[in-house]
């Protein structure tokens, strides 16, 4: 099971490469039309790509800085890594299901949602499934943005007591 | 493959939700943050970034509300409609906030440079403030320590005014006492040559009922009178050569006044005498070492000046002390700096042009006949020779204090002294 599990990652990999490369030929590309749904993926995937980049250096940033030091910062450091988490969870969701089409979402009824992969890889077709969940990371990521954001206004308004 | 859809219908609903919210309220946290810090930079850069998510929430929430209501509703395909608008929106504040962090850093570095130069600006000018404080104090101190050295100055001024001045006097009295030394020996043996003859022919028999006996014994008087001016000259300049030893000068005074009592100039002065406790004293601590006869003649020089100074109701104080008496464990004396006599009198006092003059040979405000002025000049030559000092203070019409210093005869020198002897 878990060899077979493994082995389908494995698999998931290829496929990631071969997409990346698809992303790349440019022959592949709808050239002629000029703003094709393909398009508006990409910019929203860079975008998304960027955000992460971003997110990451936010995350290297302060701790360059040492202002980890203060809870309110490592707070805020905290939620730029689980953003960046949550931006990698987005791209591979819309790279399954936007770009290269490997995944199909039918909802059958409120309850129920038939999901099926190009390959039938019950792995894969999980993987999504969890991936799709991404707000349990978004959710979380905000909070701690708000509660960093507390803490150092809280900080600030001591200091400023400490002065007077 | 089938699997349940409600998981993440209701993730989807609530995080949407819920990322909204918590965006609006970290936004507010960042404006009230930006309100308190309006100058830092890290406090412009949280509410971009605020700004950014609360956009990027809000479009992306509202997207898969719509998305999640059109599933419910079985409206699927009017997803497709929105959703580039949502996403769009979304791209765009990735975008942003991306480039906002990228310039955090960029912005980061300035604002510490500010925060740097503002810091060295601050300590320079506490550093100067200090400078300023120190020089300030640095100033008072200057100030007072001028004043200090002033006054020691001035006193060193003043003392050397004063030593010179006694320098003077003396070398005065010495030249003076030199002076008269030679007259007084010049004029010595003429003057026992004329009393020698005088008494001779006073002796002769034959004279007796003569004119001339009571023209002689004016002679005699006068020579004799003129003699004990010469031998007073000569004790001034010190050429008198008497016997030194110990002398008690509580039996000075006593003996001084004992004799002078009875004298007529003295009967209606009020004398009154003090002197250091007595009967301690004759152990031995009011001793002084020196001539007896001399420093009796010193008392009596004193007292006389003080009956002339007088008047009706004069009044004269004598008065023995030590100073500087060192006691031991039995309260017993054992030595002292200094053994003092003191003459003081309501007379009519010295006038002040006249204070440093008294000293001097010959010097005096009597009429001619009455003083000779040699008085205190002898005075001060006896006690000077004793190592001590005569000091006077004096005011026109109030009085005058004739104190006459000299230096203890210790215990053991009186002792060592009387086993000798
Ligand atoms: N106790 C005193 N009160 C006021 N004046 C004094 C006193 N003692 C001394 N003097 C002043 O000092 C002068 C000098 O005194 P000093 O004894 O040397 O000479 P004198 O008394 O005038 O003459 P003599 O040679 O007869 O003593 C005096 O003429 C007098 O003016
Ligand atoms: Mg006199």
């Amino acid at each position: 099971m878990l060899f077979k599990s493994l082995l389908s990652i494995e698999r998931f990999l290829q496929i990631l490469i071969y997409s990346a490369l698809t992303i790349l030929s440019p022959h592949l590309a709808y050239a002629t039309q000029m703003h094709s749904a393909a398009e508006g993926v990409i910019v929203h995937q860079i975008g998304h790509l960027f955000f992460l980049i971003s997110m990451i250096i936010l995350y290297f940033t302060i701790r360059g800085k040492s202002l980890d030091s203060q809870q309110g910062w490592r707070l805020i450091q905290l939620s730029a890594l689980l953003f960046s988490l949550w931006n990698l969870d987005a791209l591979i969701v819309h790279f399954l299901d936007n770009q290269i089409d490997m995944i199909y979402l039918t909802n059958i009824s409120i309850f129920e949602a038939q999901i099926d992969s190009v390959n039938n890889s019950k792995p894969l077709i999980l993987f999504y499934y969890f991936l799709r969940l991404d707000h349990l990371l978004s959710l979380p990521a905000m909070i701690l943005l708000w509660r960093g954001l507390s803490l150092i206004l809280k900080q600030n308004l001591a200091n400023q007591e400490l002065i007077k | 493959m089938i699997l349940p859809y409600l998981p993440i219908l209701v993730v989807d609903i609530a995080g949407s939700f819920g990322m909204i919210v918590f965006a609006l309220l970290a936004l507010n946290n960042a404006i009230k943050l930006k309100k308190r810090d309006t100058d830092n930079v890290m406090s412009l850069y949280l509410l971009w970034i605020c700004w950014g998510f609360t956009i990027f929430a809000i479009s992306r929430a509202l997207g898969h509300l719509v998305r999640q209501l059109m599933v419910i509703y079985g409206h699927s395909d009017w997803w497709s409609f929105i959703s580039p608008y949502s996403g769009t929106i979304n791209t765009v504040s990735f975008m942003l906030m991306g480039v906002l962090t990228l310039f955090f850093n960029q912005n980061w570095k300035i604002n510490m440079k500010i925060l740097e130069s503002q810091k060295t600006l601050e300590t320079t000018n506490q550093a100067l403030e200090e400078t300023h404080i120190e020089l300030v104090k640095l100033n008072q101190t200057l100030e007072q320590k001028v004043a200090e050295r002033t006054a020691i100055i001035m006193k060193n001024i003043n003392e050397k005014k004063n030593m010179a001045q006694q320098i003077a006097q003396a070398d005065k009295l010495a030249a003076l006492g030199e002076l008269a030394a030679g007259v007084a020996h010049e004029i010595n043996n003429p003057l026992g040559i004329i009393l020698g003859y005088t008494q001779l022919m006073l002796k002769d028999k034959s004279m007796e009922n003569s004119d001339f006996y009571e023209d002689l014994k004016v002679i005699e008087k006068h020579v004799k009178n003129c003699k004990s001016v010469v031998s007073d000259m000569l004790t001034f300049s010190r050429k008198g050569s008497l016997k030194q030893g110990i002398v008690n000068l509580n039996h000075v005074v006593d003996d001084v006044v004992k004799f002078l009592h009875n004298h007529s100039d003295f009967r209606n002065i009020e004398m009154k005498l003090d002197l250091y406790h007595e009967g301690i004293c004759d152990i031995g601590a009011c001793n002084v070492l020196g001539n007896e006869q001399e420093l009796r003649q010193v008392v009596i020089n004193l007292l006389i000046n003080s009956c002339h100074a007088v008047e009706k109701n004069g009044k004269i104080n004598l008065k023995t002390l030590l100073t500087d008496v060192e006691k031991d464990s039995s309260q017993e004396e054992i030595r002292c700096r200094d053994a003092e006599i003191w003459v003081e009198d309501n007379g009519k006092g010295i006038k002040l042009e006249n204070l440093p003059r008294i000293f001097d040979p010959f010097f005096t405000t009597k009429p001619v006949g009455q003083g000779t002025g040699l008085g205190l000049s002898v005075s001060y030559g006896i006690v000077k020779k004793h190592g001590g000092r005569i000091e006077v203070k004096s005011k026109e019409n109030e009085g005058s204090l004739f104190r006459v210093i000299l230096p203890c005869a210790s215990n053991i020198i009186a002792e060592e002294l009387m086993e000798k002897s």
